[in-house]
């Protein structure tokens, strides 16, 4: 695009013939806007040809800029008669040019004469209310300070005291400081969290800016130089860096695109893993120059500093293609590649990496300094440099001063420094933990380019409720975990709750570089909610309100069997009350509050807490329809849906809804912020939803978890291997519930091509596959995949109207059809690898107990299948292991109630007593009495000794005086039953057991020919049957339960009809 | 360019309707525009870029302006709103620029006394004069851009720039003693 045509040419031709005076009004205006105060007396010296026309027009446009620039108008310094610019010398020193001025004083680059040696000569702005004991102290700790010598600290040269001035005299570091550095930065990410500050600003910071940049702004070095210098150390920053090798510069200029050739070419061909993950992490998109360049060698020399304001700045406004490019984000537009913008979409991971280095340096430099006690006081990006090399300085030493703290900040001036204040530090007070804390703050703002605290001003009043440090979800997932323990650890608000010494924060940064584990912890969700708490009475209210809720709530699920049943009740009700709470409470509370809330309320916790919840409910619906493990009862497919709702109690499903309600809202809430939490409080949405009957939103909602998992991994930024390991648990999670609901929805196909998709994607995951947890999850999967049908055989109607003996008489000969034979092979193949794998797990880690149990459930449901197969011999041998493993885990650990009642689960398996085994009969049952013997009125152990009772038919037919013990056992059961019944009447699935129980006993009576028994029993089988039709609950299944007892009593009457014939 | 974009229409932005208008939404808006009518520019080329896309993107917030007009009250308040250098819209500009950020009384105190100066002195200069100072002061144009929106060499409107400021001290002058 050659653009703008003669305008343009016009304009250049006449850009000489501008009004001197505007030309520097113009630069004047400029550096007003940068946050300078350029004094006018200086122009009127510079250009005493013009000092007529530059008295007159600078004051006013001093005032226009001023209120331009939205500020309030008491910035200007008031003129001290000291500061005389017709100082040309110091002492020894002599003045060349001024490089810097902040709130402190000027920074000039002079000349130490006796040693002809280029320095920085600090001049400090006297304070008005001087005294001389202050005076005293500080040039006592200044020459303290001048005593350090450390590699990474400026060393100084000297002080002294002129023209009733007191100067520093330090080495010149040819640099810039990280405070220009994440300037810089700032601009050159994309991504739109750091652009958003930059560019939106409340007032308060940009006010922050302009004061933070003051506090080291250039003077006789264009701005334009500054940015590109800054901008090189920030480059050289985002290039990788082998361990601690200094930059190498080359020798500029056109080196620059050879660099960039190089770098891809390197980037495709030799590309290694760490090369891959770096340039995953540019945007390809933009411009050449986006993607590459980043190497050490692309950084030019920095421009001397004779060149300092010599060069001319940019201007690229006028380019059309450039503006074309930037407004349209035109990425084809090649025009402008090499011009000096260059963005990145984040930043990359050995960012993060050679942060950590500089600022181990720095901690290192500290821990020196704290040695040789002396204090810095005032550490920060403005105060740390990186030279040319790449080495980074710690400046100022021992300048800060407490006096002068007090009176810039009643000035507005000191925010830069409050910013970066320790808590004890504003109260007055503090050791050498404050640098620690500061230095914190700067780690946190070099990674996340934002500040660590936000309204420094409002610390004055409130320190406690403004220094909180947190990482919002954006940082959570780019920052790897271990580095944000350290960086608030370092900023924790208690002095005594920080690293005590800064070597410790350079040695876990040390670590951290080596990919070693940190000394420093996470705080727990408790302690985050207590230290959180001191600090902000007001709000933690709630919070813990919630926190203290789901802790509650868990250690209620969690002693559940006792008699709370109502308790239930009135969690949910508070619970929901909690959650409106919330609602209200959060749109109130300031948008960054709410921020902060999320993140310290650590919502994963959250989750994980109603995740038991959760998961504590599903296992008692798994125990209580082992009622039903006498497969046949169970009406199959069709009704699984209620079958799954009749287990729980209304409060269970009450609760059970207020959690899904609340998992949603959080996932919609949180869609693009908390990616994991919110994938992972969908599945749970869908695991109620699976839980509540409700099979085709829970397939929704699990579809769509785990493509938000998907998506996750697909993100490179999710770094940290921990993070990674969880996303990856958390999607195979998913993935076996999916599978079981498409199994309950009867969608077999389904069930399967996810299966297989999923272990495409499993042997994908090189290191999870190999991983235990890997292993386990994996095993999981395939124990549902191998339990899909033989959970549900064929045909179960005709069977279920037999009692377990008769069948096994007839039904054990029945041909299997092809169909379900292939299904039963392939489930056992799956059942095969699940074993291998649970055996090597077991032989890696023989001391877990899921590991063992998981292993005897497999054997189990391997036994089950190989009945199904009709191969019995093979069956009990399967059984057989299934036992022993029990048998051995119950030995070394007698009294466990959990194993006891896994054994008695496992041993009461119908099949495990085929050949009337009448031992391991008697084994269950007597296990189940342990459990209630520790305790008598645990449900889930009731129903399944009601359960064992009832299976005392498979002891033999009725014949040969069996029939009376049998008939005794399951009046046995009949009691325990109604006892539940009675216990728990909002659960429906007690009475529909206790029908059941009903139905057979009736059917036993009729066989034994006792019709009248039998019709007793059926007519209270119905009346329960019309119970629970009233109580409306699982119409489908009461109706069909009704329809078998009609078809039960003409059977039982055409029965007794013959045997009266 | 954007953030400079941003600047001029928060600038030059219709105070009333500040509430519910969002500066970068109009930068957005009017990116459209701009792409759809890039064609038309390069075909015909009569000013130079930037000025071109101020221009579009101030017509795009005045059409928007007059969309909330249109939604809020009347059509008789479109009368003076096609020109962006219509009578009196600058100096209102500034002095709504200057008064919006002002959260406390005491700021209010040092403000206002700043801002009625300056509002009484803008309002006794020329209509260019205060263009050209908003414009180099307000919207940060440079001393080019300036020339290029009115159309002047350089060095005319650098000389016109140096006059106006004149002229301002002068008023302010008169106005604090």
């Amino acid at each position: 695009m050659n653009d703008n045509g003669q305008a343009n040419s016009d304009a250049q031709a006449n850009e000489n013939d501008r009004h001197p005076v505007e030309v520097i009004a113009e630069e004047f205006s400029e550096r007003l806007r940068c946050g300078q105060r350029p004094n006018i007396a200086e122009y009127l010296t510079m250009y005493p040809e013009h000092a007529e026309l530059i008295q007159t027009i600078f004051p006013s446009l001093e005032m226009v800029e001023r209120v331009a620039s939205r500020e309030t108008g008491s910035k200007t310094v008031p003129a001290d008669p000291r500061f005389d610019p017709e100082h040309t010398s110091f002492g020894d020193f002599k003045i060349l040019c001024r490089i810097g001025m902040g709130g402190m004083g000027i920074v000039y680059e002079a000349i130490q004469q006796s040693l002809n040696r280029h320095v920085a000569l600090k001049v400090i702005h006297p304070s008005s209310s001087e005294k001389a004991d202050h005076r005293q102290r500080f040039r006592r700790e200044a020459e303290a300070a001048a005593s350090l010598h450390h590699t990474h600290i400026v060393p100084v040269f000297g002080i002294g005291e002129d023209h009733g001035l007191q100067y520093y005299a330090m080495q010149l570091i040819d640099g810039v400081t990280l405070q220009q550095v994440v300037e810089a930065l700032r601009s050159h990410v994309t991504r739109s969290g750091y652009n958003g500050s930059a560019t939106r600003q409340t007032s308060g910071e940009r006010e922050a800016i302009c004061d933070a940049s003051s506090e080291r702004s250039t003077i006789d070095v264009a701005p334009s130089q500054w940015q590109a210098r800054s901008s090189d150390a920030a480059r050289r920053l985002l290039a990788r860096q082998d361990r601690e090798r200094p930059f190498h510069s080359e020798s500029a200029g056109n080196a620059v695109t050879e660099t960039d050739v190089n770098y891809r070419v390197r980037g495709s061909v030799v590309m290694d893993r760490k090369a891959k993950d770096e340039e995953t992490s540019f945007t390809n998109g933009t411009t050449d120059q986006s993607s590459a360049g980043f190497d050490p060698g692309t950084v030019n020399d920095a421009p001397t500093k004779n060149s300092y304001g010599l060069e001319p700045d940019e201007d690229h406004s006028l380019d059309s293609s450039v503006s074309v490019s930037i407004l349209l984000g035109d990425a084809a537009s090649s025009n402008w590649a090499a011009s000096s913008d260059w963005t990145i979409a984040c930043l990359p991971r050995h960012y993060y990496r050679n942060v950590c280095r500089m600022i181990a340096n720095v901690a290192n430099a500290l821990e020196y300094a704290h040695q040789s006690a002396v204090l810095h006081r005032d550490i920060k990006p403005a105060n740390l440099m990186i030279d040319t090399a790449g080495s980074v300085w710690v400046t100022d030493f021992g300048l800060a001063r407490r006096e002068d703290i007090d009176e810039k900040t009643q000035a507005g001036e000191a925010i830069g420094t409050l910013r970066y204040m320790a808590p004890e530090q504003i109260a007055g007070g503090g050791d050498h933990r404050m640098d620690i804390y500061a230095l914190g703050l700067t780690l946190f703002e070099m990674l996340t380019l934002e500040y660590a605290i936000t309204s420094p001003k409002a610390r004055l009043f409130d320190p406690v409720k403004h220094s909180d440090v947190a990482f919002n979800a954006q940082q959570i997932r780019s920052i790897p975990r271990d580095l944000r323990t350290i960086v608030l650890k370092a900023c924790e608000f208690n002095p005594g709750d920080r690293y005590s010494h800064a070597r410790e924060l350079e040695s876990d940064l040390r670590r951290f570089l080596e990919d070693r584990p940190i000394s420093a912890r996470p705080i727990g969700f408790l302690e985050s909610i207590v230290r959180w708490a001191r600090r902000n009475p007001m709000v933690a209210s709630l919070a813990t309100c919630v926190a203290s809720l789901f802790l509650v709530m868990t250690g209620m699920l969690l002693v559940w069997n006792r008699q709370q049943q109502h308790a239930i009740d009135r969690i949910s009700e508070e619970f929901e009350r909690a959650e409106l709470h919330l609602t209200q409470k959060s749109e109130a509370l300031e948008r960054a509050e709410r921020e902060q809330y999320r993140a310290e309320m650590n919502m994963s916790m959250a989750i994980e807490a109603l995740g038991t919840i959760t998961a504590n409910i599903a296992s008692r619906g798994h125990t209580l329809s082992l009622l039903s493990a006498d497969e046949d009862s169970i009406d199959a497919l069709e009704l699984a849906d209620e079958f799954s709702v009749a287990s729980l109690s209304e409060a269970d499903i009450k609760l059970l809804h207020s959690i899904q309600s609340f998992f949603g809202r959080f996932a919609e809430e949180n869609e693009t912020d908390l990616g994991l939490e919110t994938a992972i409080a969908r599945r749970r949405v869908g695991e109620i939803q699976h839980k509540l009957g409700k099979l085709d939103d829970a397939i929704l909602s699990l579809e769509k978890s785990i493509s938000d998992f998907a998506q996750l991994e697909a993100r490179t930024s999710t770094p940290a291997p921990d993070d990674q390991h969880a996303l990856l648990v958390a999607n195979i999670t998913a993935r076996q519930e999916l599978v079981s609901v498409y199994a309950r929805k009867g969608q077999a196909p389904k069930a399967i091509s996810l299966f297989s998709e999923t272990r495409k994607w499993f042997e994908k995951q090189s290191e999870f596959r190999e991983s235990i947890e890997g292993k386990y999850e994996w095993v999981k999967l395939l124990n549902n995949m191998a339990s899909i049908s033989s959970g549900f055989p064929n045909d179960r109607r005709r069977k279920a109207a037999m009692l377990p003996f008769q069948r096994g008489q007839a039904g054990m000969t029945d041909p299997i059809p092809p169909a379900q034979r292939l299904r039963w092979k392939r489930e056992m193949e799956l059942n095969s690898e699940a074993l291998s794998l649970l055996k090597d797990l077991v032989q890696s880690k023989p001391e877990n107990i899921a590991f063992q149990l998981a292993l005897a459930r497999t054997y189990r449901d391997r036994a089950r299948l190989h009945r199904n197969l009709n191969d019995i011999p093979a069956a009990d041998q399967e059984m057989l292991r299934a036992i022993e493993i029990l048998e051995s885990l119950i030995e070394e650990q007698p009294n466990s109630r959990l194993l006891q009642f896994e054994f008695a689960e496992i041993l009461g398996t119908p099949i495990a007593f085929r050949d009337l085994d009448e031992d391991r009969y008697e084994r269950a049952l007597k296990l189940c009495e342990e459990v209630l013997d520790t305790d008598p009125l645990a449900p889930e152990a009731l129903a399944l000794k009601a359960a064992l009772l009832l299976r005392a038919t498979y002891l033999g037919p009725p014949g040969q005086g069996r029939g009376e013990i049998i008939a005794a056992r399951w009046n046995q059961a009949l009691a325990i039953q109604s006892d539940l019944v009675e216990r728990f009447p909002s659960v429906p699935m007690y009475a529909m057991a206790l029908l059941q129980s009903h139905m057979q006993l009736a059917e036993l009576h009729s066989l034994m020919r006792r019709s009248e028994k039998a019709r007793e029993f059926l007519d209270e089988a119905e009346r329960l049957a019309h119970i629970l039709a009233e109580a409306g609950v699982a119409p489908a299944l009461v109706k069909s339960t009704l329809d078998r007892l009609r078809e039960r009593r003409s059977a039982i009457e055409n029965r007794s009809e013959n045997q009266v014939k | 360019m954007r953030p400079r974009l941003e600047r001029i229409v928060s600038f030059r932005m219709d105070r009333n309707v500040a509430q519910r208008l969002d500066p970068s939404d109009v930068i957005q808006e009017s990116f459209f525009e701009i792409e759809r009518r890039l064609e038309e520019y390069h075909r015909d080329r009569t000013v130079p870029f930037f000025v071109w896309v101020r221009q579009r993107v101030l017509q795009t917030m005045i059409d928007m302006q007059r969309g909330h007009w249109r939604d809020k009250r009347s059509v008789g308040r479109e009368q003076d709103m096609d020109g962006i250098h219509n009578q009196g819209s600058t100096s209102m500009s500034i002095i709504h620029w200057m008064m919006d950020d002002i959260t406390s009384p005491s700021q209010a105190a040092i403000k206002h006394e700043e801002v009625e100066q300056l509002q009484r002195s803008l309002d006794q200069m020329s209509e260019t004069d205060r263009e050209i100072l908003a414009m180099r002061h307000f919207e940060h144009l440079s001393n080019a851009e300036v020339a290029q929106v009115l159309a002047i060499s350089p060095t005319a409107a650098s000389n016109r720039y140096i006059r106006a400021a004149a002229r301002l001290a002068e008023l302010l002058r008169r106005y604090t003693t």
